[in-house]
C-alpha cells in the first residue's frame, strides 16, 4: 500500500515546484550500558532522621496543627483543617515531580547506582518533555532577588548573564544540567554528573516553590504549583515526592514546617480576593517568609546530611550545590558563617571539615 | 454559451426518475427528522424549510478569464436557495487579500481566525476546522486529520490561481457529505481562456507583482494561458513569496486588566511580531479539452508549497524564551484530478465526474536551542477520491409544475504517515519515538450517495428535498508502547434537507425556509491523535461516535435594478457534539509525559444534550448613484453547550450545567464603498469591525490566544485605489489599516496588520 502510494505522489511531485525534505536518520542509540567509571556510594543508606527539639515558630506563623490555628494570628481560613485544598483540580506540576522521580531511578541520585550513558540519554529524554522540567528551567527567575527591566526569558543570553542571580534558570542551573546531561551521555563521570542534575533540579524545585507563592498573588492556581512542587500532590501524612522527600527522610519537624508554610500561602491566598487578584501582599510576604525560612531549614538538612557521608562521588556535586543555594540567606543571617562554608566548598570532597560545615549549617538555618 | 437546453422537454422517464426519487427522499428525510427528535415523527412543523443548493456544475459558459467579471461573478454558485456569498476575481484585486482565508473577511457570516500568520481558517456561522468543509473545484479538501477548532489548510491554495471563493452557510451534508456542518468553502479555480475568434495556437503570459509594507511580504506569479485550439486549452503558473516578520498596530490588551496577553511575543518596538513570516512556492497546471461540443474534460495540478510558517502562539510558547519556536518546515498539499463534465443529456444534464489525488504533508519542528533539544514531527495524508455529481434538466410534471432532479455519489479514502522524533543538536543524536500525532498506518474512508429533486409551482414557489447515506469507517493500529488503542470502527451516517422558496415577487422578493441535517463523523485527529492544542494537550478517543447537526434557517432576499439585500437568522442544534473535556492527569494515557506535564488536559467526548448556535446575518449592496456602490455586512452568533466537563466532587466549586461554545466569534460587521469616476479606475474603502467578545468556554479561559477577559473589540478601516486597463494592466493599491488600530480576530494568535501599503500590479495578454 506504501509503495502505490509512493508512486502515486512521485508522479504528483514530479509536476510540482519542490520536493519534501527527508526523515532525520535516527541515530543507533545503543549505547555503552556498562559501567562508565565512579562508584556508587549511596550517601543516603544510613540515613537516620534528625531528631529536633526546642524548636520555635516565629510568633506571626501560621499554625494548623495547632487546634486548627486557633492559636495563632491569623484569621480562619481553607487549611484551618490541615489539608491543602486545591485551586484548581489540574496541576501540570505534578508531572514535572514525577519527572523528577523518574531521573532520580534512571541516574540513581545519592549515588545508589553508577548510570550508563544510555541511562543519561534516556533521563534526558524524560527531562526534555515539551512542558516538562526542562521547558522551567529556561525560564526561572528567582523572586528572591530584584526584578531585572524585563522578562529574563525576553532577554539575550548577554543580557540575561548581567542578571545571574535573577535569571537563575538560564544563567545558572541549565549549564549545569546541561553539561551534566551531555557529560553523562559521554560516559564522563556517571556518579559525580548524576549528582550534579539532582542537585542542580533540587536548586530548580526551591526557587520554583518561591517563584509560585510570589505569582500566586496574581494567579491563585499558582498556589498548586507551589504545594505540588514540594510534596508531588500528597497531603501531609502521606509520602511526599519530589523535595518533600528529601526533607522529610531528613527531619520529620523540618517536613511539617514546610507544610505549615505551604498551607500559610493557600491560607493568605483564601483570604485575599481567592478570585481575583490579591492585594493583601504583606500578609502573603508573611506566609512567604515562613514558607521560604522552612525550605531553607529542609536544604540545611540535606547538605548537612551529604556532607557526613562525604567523600562520596554520589553526594558531593549535589552537596555543592545545594550549599550556594543557602549562601545568599546565610549571608543575610551570618556573613562570618556564611564566609566559612564557602570555604569549606571550595575545598575537594575529601578535604572538607565537616564540623565545621555541620556548625555553620545549624548556626545559620536552625530548627523552628 | 450553449443554448438553454432546460427547455427541451425531457420525456417521460426523467419525470418517472424524479417521482421515484423524491418519494424516496421524502422518506428519507422523514426518518432523518425522527432521529433527531428522539424517535418522534417530525411535525410538519419542524420540517418545516428546504432548500437543496442546486449547484450548477460546470459546463463551457463558466470558461471565464481570471479578470473578466460579469454577472455571473456575483450570482452565487449555490443559487439562492441558501444563505450564500460569493468573493470574485474582481473583489480578490480590488481588496488585495494575503490568502485564501484572508479573502473571506469581507463575507457575511464569515470570521477569520489566524493561529499563525501563514495560517488562516475562516469560521461559519461560529464553528470551523472540521465542520466546515472546504471543496476545490468541488474536490473535497478535507482529510481525516483535520482538528478541532482552528486549523491552517484552508491558507494552502493560493488565492492567486482562484478565480472565486464560494461560501455556503449552513449544513449542507446532503450533498457534500461529512463535515459540512457549517457550511461549504468551495475555491473556484482560473481557467484558460477561451478565445472563440482565435483560428491558432495562442500563448497568453502574464506576470504579476505584490508588495505589502507590515511583513515585506513580496510575491509574484507567472502564468502561460495558451489555445491550441478552441478544444484544447491549457493554464499554467508558478508562483513565490517571501513574507517577514508582521508588524501590528501595537499589543492588543485584556478588556478587563489591561494586561498585554503572552501571545503573540513581539520585538523590542512593541510592534513587530515574533512567530511570523514565511515563504511559499506554488504551481499549478490546467488542461482543458473539449471531448464534444457540451462537455470537455479537465486535468488539473495544484501544488502549494510552504515553509518555514511558525505557529504563533507557539513561537515562542507563552512564558517560554524567546528562542523557543514551534514552526512548519514545510507544509505541503499537492492536488491532482482529472474531470469530466457538461451535458450528457436528459438525465445528466448537468454532470461532473472525478477522479482526485491529494497529498497532505507536514513536517514540523519544535526548536529549543537553550537546551540542545529539537522535536521533530511528519504527518502525511494522501487521499483518493471519486466523485459523482449529477443534474437532470427540469422537466415538466403536469400544469405549471416543472421538477428538476440533482444526484450523485462520491468516496475518500485517506492513508496516513505520522512519524516524531526527539533531537539532540549538541551531541547529533536523534531518537524515533514509538508513534507520531497520528498513529502511523491509518486509514479513514468516507462516502455516500444521495439524491436531492426540486420541484416548482409556476417559478413562484419551489420546494426542495433531499438525503444522503453515507459511510465512513477509521482504521489504525495500536501502539502499545503508548498505550495507544487501535481504531477499527464505522458509522452509517444519514442526511437531510427540505425546505420551500416562495418568490413573493418574481426576480425581485423571495423568502426561503430551509431545514438541514448534517453530520461529521470522527475523523482520525479525533480516534488518534495526541497533541498540544492552545487550551492544552489533547489525547484521543477511540470511542467517539458522530455528531449530527439541524440547521434551521429563514432567509429574505431582495434583488432590484440598484440594490440587492439578504437576511438570514439561522438556528443550529448539535447532538452528540464532539467537545472538549478537560482530564486529570490520572486519565493521561500510559507512556505519554507530555499529557502528565501540560498546564491542561483534554479529551474529545461526544457530549450529552444539544450544542445550540442561534444568530442572523445581513448582507446589502446598493448603487446609489451611477457609478458608486456600497455594501455590508452584519453577522452575530451565539452558542452554547451542555458543559463536557463533570460536576466537581465539592459543591463549593462553581460549576454551569451549559456553558458558551468555544470561540464563537463576536457581532461583527464590515462596510465597502467604491467609486469608479471612468471605467478603468476605481476608489474606495472599506471598515472591519468587531465588538468585544466576552463569552468565553471553559478552555477558552485557559487559551492563552484570548486575553484575559475575552477579546476586545475593534475598527480596522482600508482605503483602496486602482487602475484597471482591460487585461493589459492593472494596478492596485490598498492602504491598509489606516488608522493604526492593535486589533485581533477572536481567537488568533496574529494580531491584524499595523498601517501599511499593499501594492500589486498584473499585467499581461
Amino acid at each position: 500500500m506504501y509503495s502505490s502510494r509512493s508512486i502515486l505522489a512521485a508522479l504528483l511531485l514530479a509536476a510540482a515546484p519542490a520536493c519534501e525534505g527527508d526523515d532525520p536518520a535516527a541515530t543507533d542509540t545503543h549505547l555503552d550500558a556498562g559501567d562508565g567509571g565512579g562508584t556508587a556510594c549511596e550517601a543516603d543508606r544510613a540515613l537516620v532522621p534528625v531528631e529536633e527539639t526546642g524548636c520555635a515558630p516565629a510568633a506571626t506563623d501560621y499554625r494548623p496543627r495547632d487546634q486548627g490555628s486557633a492559636t495563632d494570628t491569623w484569621p480562619a481560613c481553607i487549611s484551618d483543617d490541615d489539608t491543602y485544598h486545591v485551586v484548581e483540580p489540574s496541576i501540570g506540576a505534578l508531572g514535572r515531580v514525577a519527572a523528577f522521580e523518574e531521573l532520580a531511578a534512571r541516574l540513581g541520585f545519592g549515588g545508589t547506582k553508577v548510570p550508563s550513558p544510555q541511562d543519561f540519554l534516556d533521563a534526558r529524554v524524560i527531562y526534555t518533555q515539551p512542558e516538562g522540567i526542562e521547558s522551567r528551567v529556561v525560564r526561572r527567575e528567582d523572586e528572591h532577588f530584584p526584578a531585572a527591566p524585563m522578562a529574563c526569558r525576553d532577554m539575550t543570553a548577554t543580557e540575561q548573564a548581567t542578571y545571574p542571580d535573577r535569571c537563575v534558570g538560564p544563567v545558572k542551573i541549565l549549564p549545569i544540567l546541561n553539561a551534566a546531561f551531555q557529560a553523562g551521555i559521554d560516559g564522563v563521570d556517571p556518579v559525580g554528573n548524576a549528582s550534579k542534575i539532582e542537585g542542580a533540579l533540587l536548586w530548580f524545585f526551591y526557587v520554583s516553590i518561591f517563584k509560585e507563592a510570589t505569582s500566586a498573588a496574581a494567579a491563585a492556581k499558582d498556589c498548586d504549583s507551589m504545594w505540588a512542587k514540594y510534596t508531588g500532590g500528597t497531603q501531609r501524612d502521606e509520602a511526599p515526592a519530589g523535595f518533600g522527600r528529601y526533607v522529610l527522610a531528613r527531619s520529620r519537624t523540618a517536613h511539617d514546617r514546610v507544610i505549615d508554610g505551604l498551607l500559610a500561602v493557600r491560607c493568605w491566598r483564601d483570604l485575599d480576593n481567592p478570585s481575583g487578584a490579591a492585594a493583601n501582599l504583606a500578609l502573603r510576604d508573611q506566609a512567604r517568609l515562613q514558607l521560604d525560612t522552612a525550605l531553607l531549614r529542609g536544604i540545611a538538612l540535606v547538605v548537612r546530611q551529604r556532607v557526613q557521608t562525604l567523600p562520596c562521588d554520589g553526594a558531593w556535586e549535589s552537596t555543592k550545590i545545594l550549599a550556594g543555594v543557602l549562601d545568599r540567606e546565610a549571608a543575610a543571617r551570618d556573613p562570618g558563617s556564611a564566609s566559612a562554608l564557602r570555604e569549606e566548598f571550595a575545598k575537594s570532597a575529601d578535604a572538607v571539615d565537616a564540623a565545621r560545615v555541620i556548625a555553620a549549617l545549624d548556626a545559620l538555618f536552625p530548627c523552628s | 454559451m450553449p443554448p438553454d437546453r432546460d427547455t427541451e422537454p425531457p420525456g417521460p422517464k426523467l419525470a418517472l426518475v424524479i417521482a421515484v426519487a423524491g418519494a424516496w427522499a421524502v422518506s428519507f428525510a422523514t426518518a432523518a427528522g425522527a432521529r433527531a427528535d428522539g424517535g418522534e415523527a417530525p411535525s410538519p412543523g419542524r420540517s418545516r424549510a428546504a432548500g437543496s443548493p442546486a449547484e450548477p456544475l460546470p459546463v463551457r459558459e463558466r470558461e471565464v478569464t481570471e479578470i473578466e467579471v460579469t454577472d455571473r461573478d456575483r450570482t452565487s454558485a449555490s443559487g439562492d436557495a441558501r444563505a450564500s456569498s460569493r468573493v470574485t476575481r474582481a473583489e480578490l484585486e480590488e481588496r488585495l487579500p494575503r490568502s485564501a482565508p484572508d479573502a473571506l473577511r469581507w463575507e457575511p457570516g464569515v470570521y477569520v481566525q489566524q493561529s499563525g500568520h501563514g495560517q488562516g481558517s475562516p469560521y461559519l456561522r461560529g464553528r470551523t476546522g472540521q465542520q466546515t468543509l472546504v471543496t476545490f473545484d468541488g474536490i473535497r479538501l478535507n482529510t481525516s486529520t483535520w482538528r478541532q477548532g482552528p486549523n491552517q489548510y484552508f491558507f494552502t491554495i493560493d488565492a492567486q490561481s482562484v478565480h472565486a471563493i464560494e461560501v455556503t452557510r449552513g449544513g449542507a451534508s446532503t450533498l457534500h457529505g461529512s463535515d459540512a456542518i457549517a457550511g461549504v468553502i468551495d475555491a473556484d479555480p482560473l481557467e484558460p481562456r477561451l478565445d472563440l475568434e482565435a483560428d491558432g495556437p495562442r500563448v497568453r503570459p502574464r506576470t504579476s507583482l505584490r508588495w505589502a509594507s507590515a511583513d515585506s511580504d513580496f510575491s509574484h506569479r507567472f502564468q502561460l494561458d495558451t489555445q491550441w485550439s478552441q478544444d484544447v486549452r491549457a493554464l499554467v503558473g508558478v508562483g513565490r513569496r517571501h513574507a517577514g516578520r508582521l508588524e501590528s498596530g501595537g499589543p492588543v490588551r485584556s478588556p478587563t486588566t489591561g494586561a498585554i496577553p503572552q501571545v503573540p511575543a513581539f520585538e523590542r518596538d512593541g510592534r513587530t511580531q515574533l512567530g511570523t513570516g514565511f515563504s511559499e512556492l506554488t504551481g499549478d497546471a490546467r488542461l482543458v479539452t473539449a471531448t464534444s461540443p457540451r462537455t470537455r474534460a479537465v486535468a488539473a495540478v495544484y501544488a502549494y508549497r510552504e515553509y518555514d510558517a511558525p505557529r504563533t502562539d507557539q513561537c515562542p510558547p507563552p512564558f517560554a524564551p524567546r528562542s523557543e519556536c514551534l514552526e512548519y518546515d514545510e507544509q505541503f498539499r499537492s492536488l491532482a484530478y482529472v474531470a469530466h463534465e457538461g451535458d450528457l443529456g436528459a438525465l445528466a444534464r448537468e454532470s461532473k465526474l472525478a477522479l482526485s489525488y491529494q497529498r497532505q504533508h507536514e513536517r514540523r519542528t519544535l526548536d529549543r536551542p537553550l537546551s540542545f533539544v529539537r522535536n521533530l514531527w511528519r504527518d502525511d495524508v494522501d487521499t483518493f477520491g471519486v466523485t459523482a455529481k449529477l443534474g437532470t434538466a427540469h422537466a415538466p410534471l403536469g400544469g405549471r409544475w416543472r421538477g428538476r432532479l440533482t444526484y450523485g455519489a462520491d468516496a475518500y479514502h485517506d492513508d496516513v504517515g505520522s512519524q516524531a522524533w526527539t533531537e539532540f543538536t549538541d551531541l547529533g543524536i536523534v531518537l524515533p519515538l514509538s508513534r507520531g500525532q497520528y498513529l502511523d498506518g491509518g486509514s479513514y474512508s468516507t462516502g455516500g450517495a444521495y439524491l436531492a429533486p426540486e420541484v416548482s409551482w409556476n417559478d413562484r414557489v419551489v420546494v426542495r428535498w433531499g438525503g444522503r447515506v453515507g459511510l465512513a469507517a477509521a482504521a489504525a493500529p495500536g501502539d502499545p508502547s503508548s498505550g495507544s488503542r487501535p481504531v477499527d470502527d464505522a458509522w452509517l451516517t444519514l442526511a437531510g434537507h427540505a425546505g420551500a422558496e416562495w418568490r413573493v415577487i418574481a426576480d425581485h422578493l423571495a423568502l426561503v425556509a430551509t431545514w438541514d441535517r448534517s453530520f461529521r463523523a470522527p475523523n482520525l485527529d479525533d480516534l488518534t491523535s495526541r497533541q498540544q492544542s492552545g487550551p492544552g494537550f489533547q489525547f484521543e478517543n477511540p470511542a467517539l461516535a458522530p455528531e449530527r447537526a439541524d440547521t434551521f434557517e429563514v432567509g429574505v432576499r431582495g434583488r432590484g435594478d440598484a440594490f440587492e439585500v439578504d437576511a438570514w437568522a439561522f438556528r443550529s442544534v448539535m447532538h452528540d457534539s464532539i467537545a472538549r473535556a478537560f482530564r486529570s492527569a490520572a486519565e493521561c494515557p500510559p507512556a505519554t509525559p507530555q499529557c502528565l506535564l501540560s498546564w491542561s488536559r483534554f479529551q474529545l467526548v461526544n457530549t450529552r444534550g444539544a450544542s445550540i448556535i442561534d444568530g442572523f446575518e445581513l448582507s446589502a449592496r446598493a448603487s446609489p448613484i451611477a457609478a458608486v456602490s456600497v455594501r455590508g455586512t452584519l453577522s452575530y452568533a451565539i452558542g452554547s453547550g451542555p458543559n463536557p466537563a463533570a460536576r466537581p466532587a465539592d459543591p463549593a466549586l462553581a460549576y454551569a450545567e451549559r456553558v458558551p461554545l468555544s470561540r464563537i466569534p463576536p457581532l461583527n460587521g464590515t462596510a465597502e464603498t467604491r467609486w469608479a469616476p471612468t471605467p478603468a479606475t476605481w476608489l474606495g474603502g472599506g471598515v472591519r469591525w468587531a465588538t468585544r467578545q466576552d463569552r468565553l468556554a471553559p478552555t477558552d479561559t485557559r487559551d492563552p490566544r484570548i486575553p484575559e477577559g475575552g477579546t476586545p473589540g475593534f475598527v480596522a478601516i482600508d482605503l483602496r485605489a486602482g487602475w484597471r486597463i482591460r487585461r493589459a494592466l492593472i494596478l492596485g493599491v490598498v492602504l491598509e489599516n489606516v488608522g493604526d488600530a492593535a486589533y485581533r480576530y477572536h481567537g488568533s494568535s496574529v494580531n491584524g496588520p499595523g498601517r501599511g501599503v499593499i501594492a500589486s500590479v498584473e499585467s499581461g495578454l
